[in-house]
């Protein structure tokens, strides 16, 4: 996919601030990853570093859910569609673009298999 | 405590989060604080099979003396998300304390995605019936009304803080989330700061940018608790142990430890919980350095083996027949299901006479079951294992001590009586960490021995010699020409249906189990623990061992004098020994973690003797010494058949 396709997929997407109440902070912005385990942190694209959830900048800019990508819930922390996405929102829950995984996760993980 | 001794420490508590969120770390640092400050530990992981973000917890025992079991209520928990607030806040005793993230107080128990449903509703319907919120905070109020002290920590503050104090990103500074949590326990449980910090030096040792943040994460999380909450009433006395050289280990590394000392040169395995973090082991010490001390006991500079992953189980176990047929001191490792993919070459080694070590790590079943959690379901499974006519070698370990002699014993037996040995351990086993001194593991104590290995076998050597032990010479594969075969054979490895030869070898294979019953002494297939007298007998195997030991002296308490007969050897099975033990007794309480009650199954099959009382657990979950020493109590005051225990989360 081209990164001009992308770019018009994120904006033809439903913002959040049209189906749920939300606030400006980076929690609902479209730039930002939760931390995996402990979704008050996360990892912010625009600046390339680690903000905490309440904090914001002025190049927020609501979460926008296109229904055929997929996207991360913090509050069920699992992988949804954005159709499924649509309904977390409207539901309180929060959506995120994605998840940031620690590259030292595996100092704390057991193998399971 | 001042003028407390150390002898009357008895500290429980335990670390809870989101499964890969710093719970691992937390609970080795814990160890290592306590270790250090000169007392003895037991630390034992539950963790879910979902592996990422799901609840997981880390409980930890400490004492001036080895602990063999934990057991709840705690005296404090540390839960760093809701979900393991709304799972551990009736978990800690009167006057003991929870640390939380103050900031998770209004998470609602229906948003908690990975909490499993069952216990949603039961948490649900506990909050209906009090008239409270389904919420965490509800939580936090009902352990406070039970007398429980709540340290609500500002999590999102204190990170902000740290990152703020050593201008490192967020991204790092967030990874001391588990220390602000652990610290502040450590800290209120009576430890003086001087000692986490040495703990956490230790625990990252190299990494001194991480120390330095995780030792000022610890200070600010010290620092605000005093303002907030006020500091331990006093500190804990230092244990006895000050200043001696000590080691934490699993029971998976005890176990692969005890494999590299015993000589063992190639390892395979296919990934499978909880036997792979033993594998992963070895493979992380394939070609390591000794100590000079080590090095002067052992003569040697480094040691380890080849570790070979394979595509699946049944290749892992024909890789390790294939090396040991070309000489090599082999074994491999698995759990339930990927032994009974072993099943075909089990028969294979039976028959064509190759040494091999299975360890076999029980989990909860049947099938996948509970991949994560404890399980003594295989034990007739391993015994009956393989087709045909199939003596092997069944040796079971009560603790890590004896994983560790036991992981060198079976790699002596296999090659010196030519047979597979399976060791059986377990999940408890494998994901409990306890402290270790040197002389509990001395390798000098347990010498390698390959039995009748010939390097150079003459023109006229018989692979399959019949001899009067049963055990023939025994060549490795490029010496001579060499024939293996799982068909039955002639002396020289041919393959052969007749008659008189036929009952010739099965004769000599069962000469050799003669020999093994009669070389393997009574006091390694069975230990009576305890007043040989004592008119009730506790009947248990495997790792259950330590904790029935702490549940005696529980028993003792109140006047229930018992002894615990300890099964070690099943194969071949130790009829005497048992026999003798069970019929001096008036009361025999047969305890394990599998509903059969494979072990009394076997002693009746063998002996004739009928047990007839048990305690059976069978969630998975760590048995506790408070847990047998009730259900034990129970049956001897009220004659109960059979009593199942359930505890904890
Ligand atoms: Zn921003
Ligand atoms: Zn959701």
């Amino acid at each position: 996919m081209s990164m001009k396709q992308e770019k018009s997929d994120v904006e033809s997407g439903i913002r959040i601030d049209r189906i749920s109440r939300i606030e400006k902070k980076c929690a609902f912005c479209n730039y930002w990853r939760p931390n995996v385990f402990y979704s008050f942190i996360g990892y912010c694209e625009r600046h390339n570093k680690y903000t905490l959830d309440i904090d914001t900048c002025s190049f927020f800019e609501p979460l926008k859910i296109n229904e055929n990508k997929l996207y991360w819930c913090s509050t069920c922390k699992t992988r949804i569609t954005g159709y499924e996405a649509l309904q977390h929102v409207k539901e309180g829950h929060r959506v995120h673009r994605g998840a940031y995984v620690d590259p030292d996760i595996k100092e704390e993980l057991y193998s399971v298999f | 405590m001042h003028g407390v001794s150390n002898s009357s420490i008895d500290l429980k508590f335990l670390i809870g989060g989101p499964q890969g969120g710093g719970i691992e770390s937390a609970g080795q640092i814990a160890l290592k604080t306590f270790v250090l400050k000169g007392y003895q530990v037991i630390g034992t992981r539950e963790y879910q099979s979902n592996i990422m973000g799901a609840h997981s917890y880390f409980t930890i025992r400490v004492k001036p003396e080895r602990p063999g079991a934990i057991n709840f209520p705690v005296d404090a928990a540390t839960v760093l998300d809701a979900e393991s607030v709304l799972t551990h806040f009736t978990d800690v005793k009167k006057d003991g304390f929870i640390v939380y993230d103050s900031s998770t107080r209004k998470t609602k128990i229906k948003t908690i995605a990975p909490m499993p449903k069952p216990l949603k509703e039961r948490l649900i319907k506990f909050f209906e019936e009090r008239g409270m919120e389904p919420t965490a905070e509800s939580a936090v109020k009902v352990a406070e009304e039970n007398g429980v002290k709540t340290i609500g920590l500002p999590m999102r503050d204190l990170i902000r803080k740290v990152a703020s104090a050593t201008n490192a990103p967020l991204s790092r500074v967030s990874k001391t989330l588990n220390t602000i949590g652990l610290a502040t326990t450590l800290y209120l449980l009576g430890v003086e700061p001087n000692w986490i910090e040495k703990a956490i030096a230790t625990h990252f040792a190299a990494k001194k940018k991480v120390v330095d943040m995780n030792i000022l994460a610890a200070r600010i999380a010290i620092e605000y608790v005093d303002e907030n909450y006020g500091g331990p009433c006093c500190f804990l006395p230092e244990g006895p142990h000050l200043g001696k050289e000590t080691m934490l280990a699993t029971g998976n590394e005890i176990v692969a430890m005890g494999k590299v000392v015993g000589g063992l040169t190639m390892q395979t395995y296919y990934p499978i919980t909880p036997a792979s973090d033993e594998a992963l082991f070895l493979e992380g010490h394939r070609n390591f350095e000794l100590a000079p001390w080590a090095e002067e006991v052992l003569g040697l500079k480094k040691l380890g083996a080849v570790v070979l992953q394979t595509e699946d189980e049944l290749s892992a176990i024909m890789s390790a027949l294939g090396a040991a047929v070309a000489g090599a001191r082999t074994s491999t490792s698995t759990s339930g299901p990927g032994f009974a993919l072993m099943n075909e070459a089990i028969s294979l080694a039976i028959m064509a006479e190759i040494p091999v070590v299975i360890t076999v790590w029980q989990r909860g079943g049947p099938s996948t079951g509970l991949p994560t959690r404890e399980g003594q379901q295989d034990l007739l499974h391993t015994l009956f294992s393989g087709h045909g006519d199939n003596p092997k070698i069944v040796v079971a370990s009560g603790d890590h001590i004896e994983a560790y002699y036991d992981a060198i014993k079976a790699l002596n037996w296999a090659e010196k009586y030519q047979t597979p040995v399976i060791h059986l351990v377990d999940k408890y086993l494998a994901s409990t960490i306890t402290s270790l001194h040197r002389e509990d593991i001395n390798p000098l104590k347990a010498a390698i021995e390959r039995g009748k290995f010939v390097e150079n076998p003459g023109k006229d050597y018989l692979r399959y010699k019949i001899t009067e032990d049963g055990i023939s010479p025994r060549a490795p594969m490029g010496k001579v020409p060499l024939t293996w075969t799982g068909l039955e054979h002639t002396e020289d490895g041919m393959p052969t249906e007749d008659p008189i030869v036929r009952d010739q070898m099965m004769a000599k294979r069962r000469r050799k189990f003669e020999t093994i019953a009669r070389e393997i002494p009574d006091s390694e297939k069975v230990v009576l623990h305890g007043d040989p007298d004592a008119k009730i007998t506790l009947v248990s195997w495997g790792s259950t061992k330590p904790i029935i030991l702490e549940a005696m002296k529980l028993l003792e308490k109140d006047g229930i004098k018992v002894n615990f007969l300890q099964l070690r050897l099943f194969y071949p099975f130790p009829v005497k020994p048992v026999l003798d033990v069970l019929t001096n007794a008036e009361l025999v309480i047969d305890i394990e973690q599998n509903d059969l009650a494979q072990a009394a199954f076997l002693i009746r099959g063998y002996t004739g003797f009928t047990i007839e009382h048990f305690v059976k657990k069978l969630t998975g979950r760590a048995l506790w010494d408070t847990e047998v020493a009730h259900a034990v109590k129970r049956i001897v005051e009220t004659g109960e058949k059979e009593v199942v225990v359930s505890g904890g989360a």
